[in-house]
Order: C-alpha cells, then structure tokens, then sequence
C-alpha cells in the first residue's frame, strides 16, 4: 500500500474487490431476489370474502339507502318496503351469526378470532422476511469481512461519521471518505432497491417502503 | 387545473382514473431506476467527486425529465400526470439519488481505485 | 416496435459505457506503470462515456412503455350506455322480439323439411 501523499492517493489491493465488495453485492442481489420470490410463494392466494358478511353489510346499506331517497318514491312503495325491512331486522333474517348472543358479548379475543388472525399474521410475515435476511447479512459482515477498509467515496463526509462508517479501522488520520465494509453494505441496502424495481417488477418488499422513502401513488383527495 | 366537464374542482375522485395513474407512476419509476444505474456508473467511470458528482446528477435528472416529457408525454404532461410537468421532474428525486451513490461509489471503485 | 428501439439503443449504450470503463481503467493503469501524474482523462474517454449515457438514456425512456391517460373523461367515452347505467328491473320481455324469434324459428323448420 503507498504511503498517503498529494500527488498519489492510496490504492487498494484487487483482492479486496475481489473477495469482499462484488460478493457482498451479488449475495444482496440475490437474497432481495430471494425473498421476492418466498414472499410471494408464502403470501398465497387472497382470501375470499364470506357469503353471510356480505349479505349482511348489503342489507344495512339498503336500509340507509332507502332513508336516504325515501322522498324519491310514493308513499305506499316506501311503507311496504319499510314493513318489510323492519321485519326482516327484528326477525335476524340477515344477522352474519344467528346464533350469536345478542347483548353483553365482549369483542372477540384476537388470538381466538380466526379472521383478526391471519390479517396478523400476514403484516408479521411481511416483516420477518424482510428483518431476518437483515440481520443474517449484517451478521455475517461483521463477522467476516471486519477492520479493513473497501471503497473510498466519491463524497467527503465530516468527521462525526467516522466512528460509523469505518466501525473496524482504528486509524485517526484515513479520511472519513474511506469507508469499511459495514457501510458498503449499507450502500447497497438502500441503493438496490431500484435495481430490484427493475429486475422483479413493482410489489418486491424493500427497505425504501419500511423508510418511508418510497412514494407510493398519491391518493387523489 | 384543465377545465373540463365533468371534474368541479373539489370532487376529484371521478376525475382521474387510478389505475393508469399507479400504472404511469411505475413506468417513470423504470426509468428513472436505469437513470441511476447509468449516470452513477458513468459518473464513477469519469471519476467525479464532491459537488461535480451531485450536479452530474442534477443534469442527468433534468435531462431524463426532459426526455420523458417529449417522447412518452408528447409535450402534454397534463393528460398523463395529476401535477402536470411538476410531477415529471420532481418525483422519485431522492430514491434515485440513493441509487444513483451506490453506481457511482462502485463505478469510482472499479475504476480508479483498483490497480 | 418502439420497444425494441428502445432496448436495442440502450444495449448499444451500456456498451459503450463499458467499453469506456476499461479504456479508463487500462489508462489509469498506464498511468501508474509508467508513474505519469494523474492528469485527466483522455477527451475520446470522455465523448464517449457521455454519448453513451445520452444514447442509453433515450433508449431506456424507449423501453419504458407507453403512458396510460388518466382523465376519466378519456375512459368514459369507450364506455358504452349499457355498461353504465344498466337497471335490470327495468328490462322488459314483452316485447316485439317474441313474434321475431317465432317468425324466425318457423322459417327454419320450413327451409329444413324442404
């Protein structure tokens, strides 16, 4: 390695590209791919909606609908509709659960509801695939490939961001611009996720959607 | 806003169809994720630093957008986009930015650094 | 047809682009062995890599595909009446189609047994 000087800079060995900054980046390339593919085997089909709760959410909205127009149609049509509505409630012709008791039930248990349940799950899902695969690459970083630095940046940085960019080189006089494999890692995190846009279409589990910095289509209200 | 029949200006809900505006949204976002690949890396390839690489970007950006409105929008940006050309060239600024880092910190590597 | 323009372009493009980067890092390499101060690069490196980024730009705004409009004015005139505003209460039978469907189906009969 060269001595740091002004006209020559310090250059690296090919070894570290090499064997530590392409198989990092192709091992992410390929765990992102990964993971869009096990989400979607694991998300499944979705789930039909239930016969009974539909009917029973129709009903309702026919009865509001038919207060809300009852001015729109003559009197007798409205009487006979309202007779047979009120009956059709008080009798419990529509009710989801008929034999569900009526006063003093406490709202269903979560654990025990089968339908809280696996809207749950799938948010859960969701996070553990995207957490776990995290944390194995983190881990394994820091377990391999730790106190050498791998890249330079292109962008000078102050020197707070030291201490996190180069977490295993204990030298005080580098520049903040090189930077350990940590942050390498880092790098690709955050800037891999347009090129798995592009390779796997829209609907891939990244980390831009978890900060917050993706923009998804704007609601048009 | 465009006058037109039916929108009032506050009822927008039945003025724009969603889905081709998720669709148009995916389509620019295509684009401007083989912008990053392909300005980061020729930015890293020319081995520019400090502010030349960020103004590099912001050249490539507004060249892209510029693209964007002539070729897919035909000079007509507000029959495809809600915001009209404010949209082309404002969106997905920093999502690429982050993309286009990544290039341009592997391409500057790969080429200046390993001899 | 504009898509394949389009990744044809941008394929030539990144070309290009790669191309450049090994004439750069063969340079750079020159460079050091024969211990010359960096001093820039050379001017055809550099037409280069900036034509190639123009070119595989226009070819990946190309490849994109088309944009979708988005004013449902647009969307309503493909529509027709009966896919909006159907009522089915209001559809009736009794109609002169009965006397067309029996017209029809007896001169049937007759130009089979004939």
């Amino acid at each position: 390695m060269a001595t740091l000087g002004e006209a020559k800079q310090m250059i690296l060995d090919p070894a570290i590209r090499d064997w530590v900054l392409l198989p990092i980046m192709v091992v992410m390339l390929l765990v992102g791919v990964l993971r869009h593919h096990i989400t979607v085997l694991i998300t499944g089909t979705p789930k039909k909606p239930q016969l009974k709760a539909v009917r029973e959410s129709k009903a309702l909205m026919r009865g509001s609908q038919l207060r809300a127009f009852r001015n729109a149609i003559p009197p007798h049509a409205f009487a006979s509709r309202k007779a047979f509505l009120t009956e059709a409630y008080d009798q419990g012709k529509y009710l989801k659960n008929p034999n569900a008791p009526k006063e003093g039930v406490p709202a269903p248990n979560p654990m025990t509801d089968p339908d809280m349940m696996e809207g749950m799950m799938e948010g859960m899902k969701k996070q553990v695939t995207n957490m776990v695969p995290q944390m194995l690459i983190m881990g394994w970083i820091n377990f391999f490939f730790q106190g050498f630095v791998v890249i330079k940046l292109p962008f000078p940085l102050t020197l707070r961001f030291k201490s996190m960019l180069q977490s295993g080189v204990d030298t005080r006089d580098m520049d903040v611009t090189w930077v350990s494999s940590l942050s390498w890692y880092f790098l690709n995190l955050f800037g891999l996720s347009s090129v798995f846009t592009l390779i796997l279409g829209d609907n891939n589990g990244n980390i831009l959607y978890i900060l917050g910095l993706h923009h998804y289509n704007e609601p048009i209200y | 806003m465009s006058a037109d029949a039916q929108g009032s200006g506050t009822e927008d809900v039945h003025k724009y169809v969603p889905m081709y505006m998720a669709h148009n949204a995916k389509t620019m976002q295509f684009a401007r994720a083989g912008l990053a690949a392909i300005s980061g890396s020729a930015a890293g390839i020319l081995g520019l630093k400090n502010l030349y690489g960020f103004a590099f970007y912001a050249v490539n950006w507004v060249l892209i957008s510029f693209l964007l409105l002539a070729i897919k929008t035909q000079f007509k940006p507000h029959l495809f986009f809600k915001g009209g050309a404010k949209d082309i060239f404002t969106d997905g600024f920093i999502g690429g930015l982050l993309s286009y880092i990544l290039f341009h910190t592997f391409l500057y590597g790969l080429v200046h650094l390993y001899q | 047809m504009s898509i394949t323009i389009g990744r044809l372009l941008s394929l030539v493009g990144i070309t290009f682009l790669i191309h450049s980067a090994y004439s750069t890092y063969q340079h750079l390499s020159y460079l050091n062995a024969v211990d010359k101060a960096e001093s820039g690069l050379p001017i055809e490196i550099i037409a280069e890599c900036l034509i190639s980024v123009v070119v595989s730009l226009v070819g990946v705004v190309l490849c994109a595909g088309d944009l979708k409009n988005i004013l449902m004015e647009n969307e309503m005139r493909k529509q027709t009446i009966d896919k909006l505003d159907t009522a089915p209460s209001f559809i009736t039978f009794n109609h002169r189609g009965r006397r067309a469907v029996s017209a029809h189906s007896l001169l049937q009969r007759r130009s089979h047994m004939s």
